[in-house]
């Protein structure tokens, strides 16, 4: 079975592809156009210009994560999945420079759901698992190579990922921790992030 | 932290994400379950960061 489309498909799904008609708001997955919502008398579609503001700028994670010609061919929706393909492959374990000589990730177009870029990835994880270098020489650059790429990715989900026990400074330096972000700089970022989301909320 | 607000939580959140400077930034439905005037506050703490760093959101 044929998890996501081959090259030569993706360009011609990204060729006949048109993000700012898509009905995004009930994913009809259907051309605003005919037998969208919209014509149903539900909500419609979100205008050309809000879509645009929705997805700002792809480019950079493309570069990270090798996305290639996905682009017009990720939802926002599908987030959550491509989240769960960076912490289950590549980004946790290989590093940036692993992702762009490893697997790379295919989304597959709205019309044909379910998208399986997870099955894809696990399988090709599974068949080709990154060779493992502890005990090598490389093991610190390697090492250096994941913490790389960990830090190159932000996330903001539905939920806070925030510990309910934990005063927010107490969050922040336990995140900061994860990142192995240095004390010094940790303080200096904990204070004009919370000063700017202060800010913005008074 | 448990006794804040959602928006308060989300801006915490926010701070969270940002904590490590990563050169992109993922968003999944940030204002989910925050009344208007919250998320559009919490839009545009968001648009100043992107543009103040050059960091991309998506």
């Amino acid at each position: 079975m044929a998890y996501a489309p081959n090259g030569a498909e993706a360009m011609r799904q990204l060729s006949s592809f048109e993000p700012t008609s898509w009905c995004w708001i009930c994913d009809c997955r259907t051309r605003m156009e005919s037998r969208c919502c919209s014509a149903s008398g539900k909500r419609g579609p979100r205008s050309r210009s809000s879509s645009r503001r929705r997805n700002v700028s792809m480019e950079p994670l493309m570069d990270v994560l090798d996305l290639g010609h996905s682009r017009y061919l990720v939802k926002p929706y599908e987030l959550s999945e491509l989240a769960a393909a960076i912490d289950a492959a590549w980004l946790k374990d290989c590093g940036t420079a692993s992702v762009r000589s490893g697997p790379s990730t295919t989304f597959r177009s709205a019309s044909s759901r379910p998208n399986a870029c997870g099955v894809r990835s696990k399988r090709r994880w599974e068949d080709h698992p990154p060779q493992s270098s502890r005990g090598s020489d490389s093991s610190a650059a390697r090492r250096a190579q994941v913490d790389g790429g960990r830090r190159a990715i932000g996330w903001i989900g539905h939920q806070p990922q925030l510990y309910g026990q934990l005063t927010v400074r107490e969050n922040l330096r336990f995140w900061a921790s994860l990142y192995d972000v240095p004390e010094s700089e940790f303080l200096l970022r904990k204070d004009s992030l919370l000063v700017s989301s202060r800010s913005a909320g008074s | 932290m448990s006794e804040l607000s959602r928006g308060l939580v989300q801006r915490a959140a926010i701070a969270r994400a940002l904590i490590h400077d990563p050169r992109v930034l993922l968003l999944d439905e940030p204002f989910t379950g925050l009344d208007r005037m919250a998320a559009e506050e919490l839009r545009e703490l968001l648009s100043e960061d992107a543009a103040k760093a050059g960091r991309p959101s998506w």
